[in-house]
C-alpha cells in the first residue's frame, strides 16, 4: 500500500518536471544566467535602407568559457519576442559572410558563417579550444539592411559554449539605425568670361622718326572642353581714302614706313606690350607671338586655348608708322575681338 | 424543590463569577479608571514597510491633553494588535527595544529632561521624574529606531497613557491610535538600450518623427560666388559610450569630372574648386550654418565644428559623444565652389551618415 503511494507521488513529480523542462525554453532559459556583454557596438557600412553593407560587431565578453559559437539576431525590438525588420536580410544579395575571422573570440580561424536562420548573423566553429580574451571583433558583409529610412533597430548578441547556439554564455544588446541619404546636387554651366578692359586706343600723332604705340587688355576663360579663340577682326588704320599700310606678316617695326600691326607680347622695339598672365593655358596665336614683330590680318586668330580654362590676361600691343608722304589726317580704326568657346 | 435547587445554583454561580470579575477588574483597569481621553491624536510612522527597521513614530496631537491641572511625569505608547482589550503584541519583528527619543518632547510639560525607557517589550515609553510644569499646547512625542511588526497590510494599536508620577502607574490621560503597516509597491522599469538617429533636410526641434527631404541643392556654381546648402540630423543614445556619427560618399561628380573635396580642411574659396561640409554653427564665409540645439552634450568634432573651415574625406567623423545623451540636432553646411576650368554637367553625391552608439 506504501509503495503503491510512493510509486504515485514520483510519477507525479516525474510528470510536473517534464511539463517544467517543456515550458522552460519558451522563457529563455538558455539566457537566464548569460552575463551582459559590454564594451558592445555595432558598426554599419552604411545605414542607407535596404543597402547590402557589412555589420561590424565590437565588443568584449566577460566570461572566460570557450564559445564555440555566436549569434547576432536582429530585431525590431532590444528585448521580448523578436520581429524581424522588415527588409532585413542575412541572404537578401548575399548570402552574408564573415569580412574575415573574428578578433579574440578564440581560434584565429576555423569560423564558418552560418545564415540559416533569418534575422540572425550566426557563426560557429566546434573545435574551438581558445577561450575569448580582450575585446572581440566579428564582421559580417553582405548584410542587408531594413528597408525603413532613419529607423532604429537592435541586435541582440549571445555567445555559446557549444556550436549549436543553444548554450548560452553571455549576451547583450546593441542599438543601430538606418539613415536617409543626403543628396547634394550642383550644377555647372558651361561659361565663356570674355572681357576687353579698354575700347580705346589713341596712338597720339604719327612721326616718321619714332613709332607710336597703344595697348588695350582682354581676359578670356572658359570651361568648355576644347577652350577658346580669340579673333581679330577689322581694318588698318584708315583716313578717308587714306591708310597705313597692315603688316600682312609678322614684321619688325621700322619707322619712316607706313605699318600698322599688333602683337600680344612684350616688345622693346618699341618698348610696349606684356606677356599674357594669369593661371589658365590659353596662349597666343603663331604671328602674334613674337617680341618686336607686328602683324595685322583682318580675321587671324590671334589667341586660344585647347582646353577648358582658368582666366588669361592679354595685353594687346598696337604700333604705327608712317612715311613721309603719308596724308595727313585722322587715322583710326575699330577692330573687334571674338571668343568662341569650343565645347 | 427542584427549581429552588436550581436557582440556590445559579444564584451562587453569580455570585462567584461577579465576585471574581470584580477582583478582577483592577487588575486590567485600575489605573485608566479615570484617565480622561486624549483628543486630535495621531501617530505617524516614518516607513510603513514591514519589518522596517529604524522607524520613526512620531505622535502628536492637534490639542493639549484634557487634564491640564496634574503634571506628567511619564507617557507611554503599548502596542497592541487590538485597540483595547488584553494587549497583544503585534507578532513578529515589532521592536522597541532599540528605540530612543527623537527631539525631546513638546506639551506634556518640561522642556527638557526626558529620557526614553525600552525596558517594557511592545510599549514606547519616557519619563521626568522631576517634571513640575503642568501640560500646555499640542502634544508631539517622537522615537527613533523602532522596527515594525511582521504582518502585511496589518492594523495595530497604540494605547497611549499620561502618568502623574515616572513608573506609568497613575494614569492621567489616555487614548488610542491605530496605525497599519502596507505592502511596499515595487515599481519596475526595463529600459533597453536606445539610438535614435535621422537624417534630412528639415526637423522640428530634435524629433526625428518630423524629420522631411533629402535633397540638397546647391544651385548652379559659379566663379564669383560660393554655393550652399544644408541638411540636419539628430541623434541620441543611452549608450554609456555615447555615440559616433560618420559621413561616408564621394565629393560632387559628373561622370568623370568631379569638384575637388577639401580633404585636408580650408576655407572656402571663390573661383576654386572646392568641396566641403561642416557643422558650425557660425559660418561667415559664407554664411551658412546653425548651432547645434537641443540638451544632449554631442559636439561637432575638431575638423568639422570650425566655422569657416570646410572639410570632406568619406569616413571622416563628424559628431560625437561619449556618454549618454539627450537629443542634438545638427546642422550640416555643404559648401561648393568651381573654377573656370570646371567641366559644365550635373553635379551630385549620396552622403549617408551612420551613428554607431558605444554600449
Amino acid at each position: 500500500m506504501t509503495k503503491t503511494k510512493n510509486t504515485s507521488f514520483i510519477k507525479k513529480i516525474g510528470l510536473y518536471l517534464a511539463a517544467f523542462a517543456l515550458v522552460l525554453p519558451m522563457f529563455g532559459v538558455n539566457s537566464v544566467s548569460a552575463l551582459q556583454i559590454t564594451a558592445r557596438k555595432l558598426t554599419l557600412g552604411t545605414s542607407q535602407a535596404d543597402a547590402l553593407t557589412t555589420y561590424a560587431f565590437n565588443f568584449t565578453v566577460p566570461s572566460t568559457t570557450v564559445i564555440k559559437s555566436a549569434s547576432f539576431t536582429v530585431c525590431t525590438t532590444a528585448s521580448g519576442a523578436c520581429t524581424i525588420p522588415s527588409g532585413f536580410s542575412v541572404t537578401t544579395g548575399g548570402p552574408a559572410t564573415l569580412t574575415s575571422q573574428p578578433t579574440n573570440l578564440g581560434d584565429t580561424s576555423g569560423w564558418t558563417v552560418d545564415t540559416s536562420t533569418a534575422g540572425s548573423l550566426r557563426l560557429n566553429k566546434s573545435g574551438n579550444v581558445a577561450a575569448p580574451s580582450g575585446g572581440q571583433t566579428v564582421s559580417f558583409s553582405s548584410v542587408h539592411n531594413p528597408s525603413a529610412t532613419n529607423a532604429t533597430f537592435f541586435a541582440r548578441m549571445t555567445t555559446y559554449s557549444d556550436a549549436a547556439y543553444t548554450t548560452a554564455i553571455d549576451a547583450g544588446t546593441v542599438a543601430a539605425s538606418t539613415a536617409g541619404q543626403v543628396t547634394v546636387t550642383a550644377s555647372v554651366d558651361e561659361t565663356l568670361s570674355f572681357t576687353l578692359a579698354t575700347n580705346t586706343v589713341a596712338l597720339g600723332t604719327l612721326s616718321t622718326s619714332t613709332t607710336a604705340s597703344g595697348t588695350s587688355t582682354m581676359s578670356a576663360s572658359t570651361n568648355a572642353g576644347s577652350g577658346y579663340s580669340i579673333v581679330v577682326s577689322g581694318t588698318t588704320l584708315t583716313s578717308g581714302s587714306n591708310t597705313i599700310t597692315a603688316l600682312a606678316a609678322p614684321t619688325a617695326s621700322s619707322v619712316n614706313t607706313k605699318q600698322f600691326g599688333i602683337n600680344l607680347m612684350a616688345n622693346t622695339t618699341p618698348a610696349v606690350g606684356s606677356i599674357v598672365s594669369g593661371a589658365g593655358s590659353g596662349s597666343v596665336s603663331t604671328g602674334y607671338n613674337t617680341s618686336n614683330s607686328f602683324k595685322f590680318v583682318s580675321g587671324d586668330t590671334v589667341a586660344s586655348a585647347s582646353v577648358p580654362s582658368n582666366t588669361n590676361t592679354y595685353t594687346v600691343s598696337h604700333i604705327a608708322n608712317i612715311d613721309a608722304v603719308a596724308a595727313p589726317g585722322l587715322y583710326s580704326t575699330v577692330l573687334t575681338y571674338v571668343a568662341t568657346a569650343n565645347y | 424543590m427542584i427549581i429552588n435547587k436550581l436557582v440556590k445554583k445559579i444564584s451562587n454561580a453569580s455570585i462567584i463569577t461577579l465576585a471574581m470579575g470584580l477582583a478582577l477588574v483592577p487588575v486590567f483597569s485600575a489605573t485608566l479608571a479615570s484617565a480622561a481621553p486624549i483628543t486630535g491624536r495621531k501617530l505617524t510612522l516614518s516607513s510603513s514597510a514591514p519589518s522596517a527597521t529604524g522607524v520613526n513614530y512620531a505622535f502628536s496631537t492637534t490639542a493639549a491633553l484634557p487634564t491640564t491641572g496634574t503634571p506628567v511625569k511619564s507617557v507611554q505608547i503599548q502596542f497592541c494588535t487590538t485597540a483595547s482589550g488584553t494587549c497583544t503584541t503585534p507578532s513578529g519583528t515589532f521592536s522597541t527595544s532599540s528605540a530612543t527619543l527623537a527631539s525631546q518632547p513638546t506639551g506634556v510639560g518640561a522642556a527638557a529632561g526626558w529620557t526614553a525607557n525600552t525596558v517594557t517589550a511592545g510599549s514606547l515609553r519616557i519619563l521626568n521624574a522631576s517634571n513640575a510644569t503642568n501640560p500646555t499646547g499640542n502634544v508631539t512625542v517622537s522615537w527613533n529606531g523602532v522596527t515594525n511588526p511582521t504582518a502585511t497590510n496589518t492594523t495595530f494599536f497604540g494605547r497611549v497613557t499620561t502618568y502623574s508620577d515616572s513608573a506609568w502607574t497613575t494614569a492621567v490621560d489616555s487614548g488610542v491610535v491605530a496605525v497599519s503597516t502596507a505592502s511596499q509597491i515595487q515599481v519596475a522599469l526595463s529600459v533597453d538600450e536606445t539610438l535614435t538617429f535621422c537624417t534630412g533636410i528639415s526637423i522640428t526641434g530634435q524629433n526625428c518623427g518630423t524629420v522631411t527631404g533629402s535633397l540638397v541643392n546647391l544651385g548652379t556654381g559659379s566663379t564669383t560666388s560660393t554655393s550652399t546648402g544644408t541638411s540636419v540630423m539628430a541623434a541620441s543614445t543611452n549608450g554609456p559610450g555615447g555615440y559616433t556619427i560618420t559621413v561616408n560618399g564621394n565629393t560632387l561628380q559628373s561622370g568623370s569630372n568631379s569638384i575637388a573635396a577639401l580633404g585636408s580642411g580650408g576655407a572656402s574659396v571663390i573661383g576654386q574648386s572646392q568641396f566641403g561640409i561642416n557643422l558650425a554653427g557660425s559660418n561667415t564665409t559664407p554664411a551658412i550654418g546653425s548651432a547645434i540645439t537641443g540638451t544632449g552634450t554631442a559636439a561637432a568634432l575638431t575638423n568639422y565644428g570650425t566655422n569657416n573651415n570646410f572639410r570632406f574625406t568619406s569616413g571622416d567623423s563628424v559628431a560625437s559623444v561619449v556618454t549618454p545623451t539627450n537629443a542634438n540636432t545638427f546642422t550640416i553646411s555643404y559648401i561648393a565652389n568651381i573654377d573656370g576650368l570646371t567641366p559644365a554637367g550635373s553635379y551630385s553625391t549620396n552622403l549617408t551618415y551612420v551613428a554607431t552608439p558605444n554600449f
